[in-house]
């Protein structure tokens, strides 16, 4: 028990670390961001693909903020990742390997990564319209994509959501184990 | 669940205790207590055997389907 108990402990930790110091730390990079004359943050640029957005002023606190708001929409899903896990590694912490609180932690995370990648359309969208909001008419851009890491998570999603069954399996297992005399 | 196990007639014939049978079957008396209850959902041959042992009996003495 201790294999999965001692480490499990660490990941709680770790994923309530994140939980809270993932707004801060997007919230500090949009408000620190450089645009002009300079590449775009690589952690951003990552799914903004900002570089094609031909942002010709230094973005002001209000479209700082309102990104920052945007990118809350998959944010948030993420957030709710890193509690559906640091719900599950509290439970493995505990040693509860085969129980109903387990399977609901799967679900939650296979939904909130599913369900992030969908948001990432309306971020997408949002983020290009605010940072070309400044621009001359004509030269306003709303952008949409979808990407590899995007269908991947989505199968990752899927798959995690098949894992809770088999977890859920075991946890009939484990019941009926239990009122075996 | 159709089976019930009746343990306490035997018990009181053999002048027996809850307790003194888990010690001699070898379960807590906990799982005793999930038997008598009707809360089990399965009873292996080895605490069947033990039980009959124990009691001096036969599974049909302790086993009714309803």
């Amino acid at each position: 028990m201790d294999t999965i108990q001692k480490p499990s402990r660490r990941f709680e930790i770790l994923f309530r670390f994140l939980f809270f110091a993932y707004p801060v730390f997007l919230l500090v990079t949009w408000l620190a961001m450089t645009f002009k004359g300079a590449d775009p943050n690589p952690v951003l640029d990552f799914s903004l693909n900002i570089q094609n957005l031909n942002i010709q002023h230094e973005p002001v606190l209000w479209q700082r903020l309102a990104c920052f708001g945007a990118t809350m929409l998959p944010g948030a899903a993420l957030m709710y990742i890193f509690h559906s896990l640091y719900r599950l590694f509290g439970y493995y912490g505990k040693g509860m390997i085969f129980c109903r609180e387990n399977v609901k932690c799967y679900r939650s995370t296979a939904l909130g990564l599913i369900i992030m990648q969908i948001l990432h359309f309306p971020e997408d969208a949002l983020i290009s319209l605010i940072l070309t909001a400044t621009n001359p008419k004509g030269q306003h851009v709303i952008s949409f994509g979808m990407n590899d890491t995007n269908i991947t998570m989505i199968v990752a999603g899927i798959m995690i959501l098949v894992i809770s069954r088999i977890m859920d399996q075991g946890r009939k297992l484990q019941e009926e184990q239990a009122l075996t005399v | 669940m159709p089976i019930v196990i009746d343990l306490d007639v035997m018990l009181a014939k053999r002048k027996m205790s809850s307790k003194e049978l888990a010690e001699g079957i070898g379960i807590t008396a906990q799982n005793l207590s999930i038997l008598k209850t009707g809360k089990a959902k399965a009873i292996r041959f080895s605490t069947l055997e033990a039980i009959c042992r124990i009691l001096e009996c036969q599974p049909g003495d302790i086993l009714r389907h309803e």
